[in-house]
């Protein structure tokens, strides 16, 4: 009985001879976050639209709550909400007649079509906005008034295409928090971007994906280690630096060590843990330590690392 | 209780206005809170796009300029005929000529305006990228076309109410009856239904921008073409005068409506399955409205036949099996268009007795199974022609006259005495004309199903290939037998050289001349070469017809357990079980 919410099997889809999808397989759980991240033309888009019932793959299945999208679309449908890349909207509608109509279409109804919308708009923060013709709205406005039709008839699992795209720093920090809350209140989201950084803070997991194949899947610290086994570390040692710099070398987990004034900088192979070793080891072996800090790559580095830099 | 509590504190607070009396207010917010309750339920049962469009059309531009051009030109027309007709109009029956008027203005919103909104509605749809946000809603196809044809269906209403009072104004002169009026107005809504339904099929097309130009442009074109027919038409009518004691005026009126409305259905089931999710079974639907309207037409047949005899005797074999003939090759050319593939989600309704599979297969999704229907039937019009005959022959024998009994009142009634057409001609040009359907299609389609493995053809594509061969089939034979005789007019006849030709050959077997006879070979030959082909297709239809139900998967069923206390699962289709 136990199903993930999300799930990708071995996914293709071609147009012509563009792999858009090549292989892709992954599961998202009840209440998890998951990021999609790749460049531009990675298969984001394609592979979201086949969750959303609106292609069919070429080969492979997608499935949400235990239901094939090629199969059972009308099940998937009740179960999924999906916001596109893209602003589907009406002229002459305002933002209320906008969310109504959708929550009609979603078989919603009396007091039920009543409380969704409240809920709603209350969620997404347009109850001052209810009256306000879309054609009027911002960007921010448009997104949540997006992520408002998206999560009309509650679904379990929610798909943003690129959702923080086009947005100021304050309505990007509004929607990790909406997105966050969704994922609290047990809904499980994919999500999209071609910034890692700007998913990082909100995902459980992310999956890396270029020209249709997933690089990597795991948390952003279980990528950043397999990319990067060995940690950048800077240490100050008041006096002997030199005596230090030859006691490094002469270890088999540092590489590169460099002396500047009294700064020394190596890489050292391992986790944290076995930083804290080596830290106690200095100290044992006599050094003054000052200062003691280790870095990993920057999740851009990790990104190029990871892709590295095909864009299609 | 609760409910007197506020005017009670009000009149506590101090002096209330004395003109509201707080009773009056309070009964007066009840019912605004009932009739708001209740116009909140009757809008939960419409179809969510028809209050959204009307909600949208009363803000928009369209909308208001058509409706003030409708009125500006019924009282210019008003205004024009008064003024040339006064004081004849009173004396003579000139009232039809008004009306007639009214119809002709209301028939460019009607036939141009409200169809061509509907087919730009559901493009825009598309275009905007809203159609895909509704199609992963709850909404059915089906729901959606319908909704479009809903809110096509409520600007009609509101044009016709704009002419309501001009209309009614004729009444009361010399000329016009209530049951023209009604006639009138039947008609052209019906036909205003049917034509929306086009637009909204046309919208269905295709999603290509420079294609939906073309089609647009065809579209409007062929509007304005039928409302020239039809206000043609109607001022005919007007002229010549309704013949309302004729039985035959009041059988052309059930006639037309009956196959407005039959198309007018086919063309909504076609567009929504259009739309559906491409998993979806879109066959089925279509191909029982197809059989449907086949019935519909050997009903009207045999009931002219019976009605008056004499009179159509001679026609009625012969427009029975031609338009059959031809309604089955459209329908046949757009079957074999269909793929093969049955998607798992339509194998789980597939039908499973032996004999639901012989009578039911045909239903099915698919290319073969498609063509083996349109042949099937077209053979079942033959054949119900063919027994009726028989029939006659064997029951207009004395010794069969006096079966006693209800099977004998009932045939009696409708096939005995008769006329009994005096040659087989009929027959012999029915054959051939299910040869030549069954040989071209089928053809056709075994080269498409070849050309298939190397390259997608889409059901368009296919269509437009079978009809291009039919037509090259006639006109190729004619123009090599033109070229061939050319400074030897004499030997320009028809000969087994157009064999291929079934325009010609149809010609020289329904209209026998005696410069050339035709011997039952030809006839013959091509129904031979039809059957052939038709065993062909069989033998690759062996694919489709090998498919089995295959059970839904675990996670299917287990839901559908959960919710079957709620909704009872629906037939979808005649061999679903419940
Ligand atoms: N309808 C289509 N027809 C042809 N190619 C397409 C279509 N949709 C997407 N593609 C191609 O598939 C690839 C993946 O596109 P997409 O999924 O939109 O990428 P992303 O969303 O990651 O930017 C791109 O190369 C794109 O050009
Ligand atoms: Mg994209």
């Amino acid at each position: 009985m136990s199903h993930p919410m999300i799930e990708l099997r071995r996914l293709h889809r071609f147009f012509g001879t563009t792999r858009a999808v090549n292989d892709v397989s992954f599961e998202v759980q009840r209440g998890e976050v998951f990021g999609f991240i790749g460049p531009n033309g990675a298969g984001k888009t394609t592979s979201m639209r086949i969750l959303a019932t609106l292609e069919l793959p070429t080969y492979g299945d997608a499935f949400v709550d235990g239901f094939s999208c090629i199969n059972d679309p009308d099940r998937v449908r009740r179960r999924l909400g999906f916001m596109p890349d893209y602003f589907g909207t009406y002229t002459d509608v305002n933002c209320y007649e906008y969310l109504d109509f959708f929550a009609r279409s979603y078989g919603l109804a009396g007091r039920q079509r009543h409380q969704a919308l409240q809920h709603t708009m209350g969620f997404t923060k347009l109850d001052e906005l209810a009256h306000k013709p879309i054609r009027g709205l911002s960007k921010g406005m448009k997104q949540r008034l997006c992520l408002g039709r998206a999560m009309i008839h509650d679904p379990a699992v929610l798909i943003l295409d690129e959702p923080a795209n086009g947005l100021d720093p304050r309505a990007r920090i509004e929607l990790r928090e909406m997105i966050r809350e969704l994922a609290a209140n047990g809904k499980s989201v994919l999500v999209s971007s071609h910034i890692l950084t700007e998913l990082a803070e909100m995902c459980d997991r992310v999956g890396i994906i270029e020209r249709g194949q997933l690089l990597a899947v795991g948390t952003v610290e279980e990528i950043q280690h397999e990319q990067q086994p060995h940690r950048e570390v800077k240490v100050r040692v008041l006096g002997g630096a030199e005596g230090a710099r030859a006691w490094l070398v002469g270890r088999s987990d540092v590489n590169d060590v460099t002396l500047v004034g009294e700064e020394l900088k190596f890489s050292h192979q391992g986790d944290r843990d076995s930083e804290v070793v080596l830290l106690r080891e200095m100290i044992l072996a006599g050094f003054r330590v000052a200062e003691f800090a280790s870095h990993s790559q920057s999740l851009e580095d990790v990104f190029m690392a990871v892709t590295k830099g095909i864009v299609q | 209780m609760t409910m007197v509590q506020p005017s009670e504190t009000q009149t506590a607070e101090g002096p209330a206005a004395p003109r509201s009396s707080p009773d009056f207010r309070e009964t007066l917010l009840r019912w605004g809170t009932r009739l708001e309750q209740f116009l909140d339920y009757a809008g939960d049962r419409l179809n969510p796009i028809l209050v959204k469009e009307a909600r949208q059309s009363m803000k928009s531009k369209q909308f208001s300029v058509t409706f003030s051009l409708l009125l500006i030109l019924s009282w210019m027309w008003t205004a024009i005929f008064v003024a040339f007709s006064v004081p004849d109009v009173f004396y003579e029956a000139w009232g039809t000529r008004l009306l007639i008027g009214y119809i002709i203005i209301l028939s460019i919103p009607l036939f141009i305006v409200v169809p061509f909104a509907a087919f730009r509605s559901l493009a825009a749809e598309t275009e905007d990228g809203t159609f895909e946000l509704l199609s992963i809603t709850s909404l059915s196809a089906r729901q959606i076309v319908l909704g479009k044809l809903g809110s096509a269906v409520l600007q009609m209403m509101v044009y016709y109410s704009a002419l309501a009072p001009s209309i009614a104004f004729t009444y009361l002169l010399k000329g016009v009856d209530i049951v023209s009026i009604g006639l009138l107005l039947l008609h052209t809504f019906v036909i205003s239904v049917v034509l929306s339904i086009l637009g909204l099929l046309a919208a269905t097309i295709t999603r290509a921008r420079h294609w939906q130009v073309l089609v647009s442009v065809v579209l409007i074109a062929g509007l304005l073409f039928a409302t020239f027919l039809a206000d043609y038409f109607f001022i005919v009518m007007a002229i010549v005068g309704l013949p309302f004691d004729m039985p035959e005026f009041w059988m052309a009126n059930l006639g037309l409506l009956n196959f407005w409305i039959a198309f007018g259905a086919l063309f909504l089931i076609i567009a929504s399955g259009q739309i559906s999710f491409a998993s979806d079974n879109r066959s089925t639907p279509i191909r029982m409205m197809l059989l449907l309207i086949q019935t519909m037409w050997i009903g009207w047949m045999f009931f002219l036949w019976r009605w008056n005899s004499e009179m159509y005797a001679e026609v009625f074999p012969w427009m029975m099996v031609y338009f059959a003939a031809i309604f089955w090759l459209v329908a046949g050319a757009l079957l074999t268009g269909e793929t093969a593939q049955l998607s798992p989600r339509a194998k789980r309704n597939l039908p499973q007795t032996l004999s639901g599979r012989v009578l039911l297969t045909w239903f099915n999704p698919g290319s073969a199974s498609g063509y083996t229907f349109a042949m099937l039937n077209l053979a079942t019009v033959i054949g119900t022609q063919f027994l009726a005959y028989t029939n006659i022959a064997l029951f207009s024998s004395p010794q069969l006259q006096n079966v006693p009994g209800p099977l004998h009142t009932v045939v009696n009634s409708l096939l005995i005495s008769r006329p009994f057409p005096d040659d087989d001609g009929w027959f012999w040009a029915s054959l051939a004309a299910w040869g030549y359907v069954a040989g071209y299609l089928g053809t056709v389609r075994l080269f498409t199903t070849l050309a298939r493995k190397y390259a997608p053809l889409n059901m368009l594509a296919v269509f437009l290939l079978q009809l291009v061969v039919v037509v090259m089939g006639a006109i190729l034979p004619f123009l090599f037998l033109t070229i061939q005789t050319i400074g030897d007019p004499l030997s320009w006849h028809y000969s087994e050289l157009q064999l291929p030709n079934w325009f010609w050959t149809m010609w020289e077997l329904t209209w026998p001349t005696t410069r050339t006879t035709i011997s039952p070979f030809i006839p013959g030959g091509v129904f031979a070469f039809g059957c052939l082909i038709f065993l062909l297709n069989l033998l690759s239809a062996a694919v489709e017809v090998e498919q089995v139900r295959t059970l839904a998967p675990a996670r299917v069923r287990e839901d559908d357990a959960s919710l079957r206390p709620l909704e009872p699962k629906k037939r979808k289709n005649p061999w679903d079980e419940p």
